[in-house]
């Protein structure tokens, strides 16, 4: 995945944030996803309009202390996490 | 629900082929489906194989039965108690769970696992300890002023003979060992008549703990959990998924949630007991 890539929270997914972590259900297959603080501040920002890559790894390097490539990096293997449960918008 | 559907149970009937695959069952821990799910132009059919079929309208106002053969009333009655009331009720917005509960000390304990892991067994020893049962099967959980209640259910436990022969002191081999039976609630056994406020859950482990094991849950970790104990009746129905999901986030950020393992003992359930109750006295 490149850092200009777009991508949006599918909209069979839903999210609820729970003690400080948010769980994910796919309602398609019922499966259901623990995120942790970053992987739930990410999926509310894709759950409202669609987000690169670059973008993403800019707002969590603002809200985290992390750097933007670290911030990147996490993105991107999260992307691809998401992608290949298809929790994404046309994945 | 705003009123009880109509249950009428009609003439045995062998269980026929159906035209389609359902679209969701229930396994046991064991592999072996429960129940089907199947979807016709009149509504839903729940299909318990070898047991009955229950036809559900539509507009969930009524339920038809029709139970295989030699199947007794009293265990078609409780198939549609355990098992048709709560899917039509979760789908209706209620929140129905599968578990026990006892009350302790004013207050409601949830117990929840997966079949065979002790919950009607251990709710009978919480009530042979004086901790009257609310439900061996179904937590019918309602709001109140904010907070989540247990309704009571049948006064009734099903139990395997060994436990019955445990918790009502009889000689063991006086009941069944493989099949459960009913016992209504009795002075030794007590049963609680009024809703009460939910205090906490605990979720039985498989029973590999040494000795009785008991840690609080995060409130995501208690969401997974106890995702797992809700009675859907269409799994395809997503925003009635999306809304029990919401009611049980709620339930998981509201309620503490315990992880409890004990060895499979009778010996062990008054260890079990002590160490839930302490628990609950301190918070």
């Amino acid at each position: 995945m490149q850092p200009e890539e777009m991508i949006a929270a599918s909209a069979n997914a839903v999210a609820r944030e729970v003690g400080g972590e948010t769980v994910l259900l796919d309602l398609d297959s019922g499966t259901y996803f623990g995120l942790n603080a970053v992987g739930g501040f990410i999926w509310s920002l894709i759950e409202k309009e669609p987000r690169s890559l670059a973008a993403l790894a800019d707002a969590v390097a603002a809200d985290f202390d992390v750097t933007h490539d670290e911030a990147l990096r996490d993105v991107t293997a999260l992307a691809q996490a998401f992608a290949e449960h298809e929790l994404l918008k046309g994945s | 629900m705003s009123h009880e559907p109509a249950f009428q149970i009609h003439g045995e009937r062998e269980q026929a082929g159906l035209p389609a695959a359902p679209y969701d069952r229930w396994v046991s821990p064991d592999g072996e489906t429960t129940a089907e799910f199947h979807r016709n132009n009149r509504g839903y059919l729940i299909r318990f194989p070898e047991q009955a079929d229950f036809a559900i309208s539509a507009d969930l106002q009524s339920v038809a039965c029709h139970p295989a053969p030699d199947m007794e009333a009293d265990a078609i009655r409780t198939l549609f108690a355990n098992s048709v009331r709560p899917v039509i009720g979760n789908h209706t917005g209620e929140l129905n769970l599968h578990g026990s509960a006892v009350v302790i000390d004013g207050r409601a304990l949830a117990l929840m696992g997966l079949s065979r892991r002790g919950k009607t067994t251990l709710a009978g020893a919480f009530a042979k300890a004086g901790h009257p049962f609310l439900t061996e099967d179904v937590l019918a959980l309602g709001q109140q002023d904010g907070s989540f209640t247990v309704a009571p259910q049948r006064p009734i436990l099903r139990l395997f003979g060994d436990s019955a022969a445990f918790l009502l002191g009889d000689e063991p081999g006086e009941h069944c060992p493989d099949t459960k039976s009913e016992f209504a609630a009795s002075a030794a056994l007590p049963a609680a008549d009024c809703a009460a406020p939910l205090g906490a859950i605990c979720i039985l482990g498989p029973g590999e703990a040494d000795s009785v094991s008991l840690t609080q849950l995060g409130q995501a970790a208690a969401l997974s959990e106890i995702l797992r104990h809700g009675f859907l009746l269409d799994v395809e129905d997503k925003p009635r998924l999306h809304a029990h999901f919401a009611r049980v986030a709620q339930l998981a950020s509201s309620v503490p949630c315990l992880s409890l393992d004990y060895r499979r003992e009778f010996s062990e359930l008054p260890q079990v007991i002590r160490a839930v109750r302490s628990h609950m006295e301190e918070n």
